[in-house]
């Protein structure tokens, strides 16, 4: 297997670059599956008549809803491809290690989300827990909907084991 | 979940929100890679899990994340707005695990005319506490500005899911 020091080499080589950025619409169906899949029953993300009622006027997307629009947004690794997706050294395994996001509008149905992506910084470290030594990557996205406004920003580490 | 609305005034520091405890299973596990498009074998394979150096397949923790964000929807009202949330996961929880998510307020202020809590978060693991730990920021309405709860019946959580 390919030792770290491979994959860090590789891995650095995105820091600081924009990936091409992923444009979704967004449909009441995709905000109404999440909610599901986590079993949450907060009828704010899918009952249009309970919404409407709110202080929202309607459905708005539940604030994890923005681990979907991350999905759409990555290129790398998971499209061959692209010039985001070097063939990993070890094919590792990815871990996510934390994650911070920041709201600062509502996504609802209809919204175009654009989302941004870079990673800020590669580092090798040892993992007490797993007892190898392990990449990290530091990634951050930005979505913007269809009249240009950040409707949230998400940061995360993750960890190449 | 409970309809009702917290207003700011009603908060204090010190104070616990509501405790929600969910029971991932494999099944929900898969339902959650389908919802984000998330396919990453380290959650449904044994042999690259244990390649990984984990048990079994663990748990996503974007997953672990929105139990968190659930409690905090949950318990803020439909006139609350999460605004930031930060977390880290220290350990991972597998499959069965019963996650037990708490939050206790530790400050309220204003600011830009925002009437804002911070809440300190955490998902403890059957196998072990503290898996994952974090804050989040909320702002909540005053008295004043909170619109009347509506009166449309709360979804039924989909019970299937959870362990008999």
């Amino acid at each position: 297997m390919a030792g770290k020091d491979e994959l860090l080499k590789v891995m650095s080589q995105l820091v600081g670059k924009e990936e091409p950025q992923v444009s979704c619409q967004v449909d009441t169906g995709m905000i109404m599956k999440l909610p599901w899949a986590v079993d949450d029953p907060n009828p704010l993300w899918r009952d249009e008549k309970y919404a409407r009622q709110t202080c929202w006027g309607g459905i708005i997307a539940s604030p994890y809803f923005v681990e979907f629009l991350r999905f759409r947004g990555m290129s790398s690794y998971d499209k061959p491809s692209t010039p985001f997706s070097p063939p990993l050294p070890g094919s590792p395994a990815n871990v996510v290690g934390g994650e911070e996001v920041e709201y600062f509008r509502p996504i609802r149905p209809g919204d175009v989300i654009t989302i941004s992506r870079r990673t800020t910084d590669v580092k090798k470290r040892r993992s007490k827990g797993l007892d190898r030594d392990v990449v990290i990557q530091t990634l951050e996205q930005v979505f913007t909907n269809q009249f240009g406004e950040v409707v949230a920003t998400h940061k995360s580490t993750n960890i190449k084991t | 979940m409970e309809s009702k609305q917290v207003c700011w005034e009603d908060v204090k520091v010190g104070q616990e929100i509501p405790t929600l405890v969910k029971h991932p299973t494999h099944i929900q596990m898969l339902m959650w890679g389908g919802a984000v498009d998330d396919y990453n074998p380290m959650h449904a394979d044994n042999e690259i899990a244990e390649r990984a150096g984990y048990k079994e397949p663990i748990v996503f923790g974007p997953l672990i994340f929105s139990f968190l964000e659930q409690m905090i929807s949950s318990w803020m009202g439909p006139d609350g707005w999460l605004k930031k949330i930060t977390v880290r996961h220290n350990a991972p929880a597998f499959a069965n695990d019963d996650v037990v998510c708490k939050g206790k307020i530790t400050d309220k202020y204003e600011k830009d005319g925002e009437h804002c809590v911070l809440l300190e978060i955490q998902a403890d693991y059957s196998s072990g506490e503290k898996g994952t730990i974090g804050s989040a920021v909320v702002t909540l309405p005053t008295r004043a500005q909170a619109h009347p709860i509506p009166s449309g019946e709360p979804i039924a959580s989909t019970g299937w899911l959870r362990r008999r």
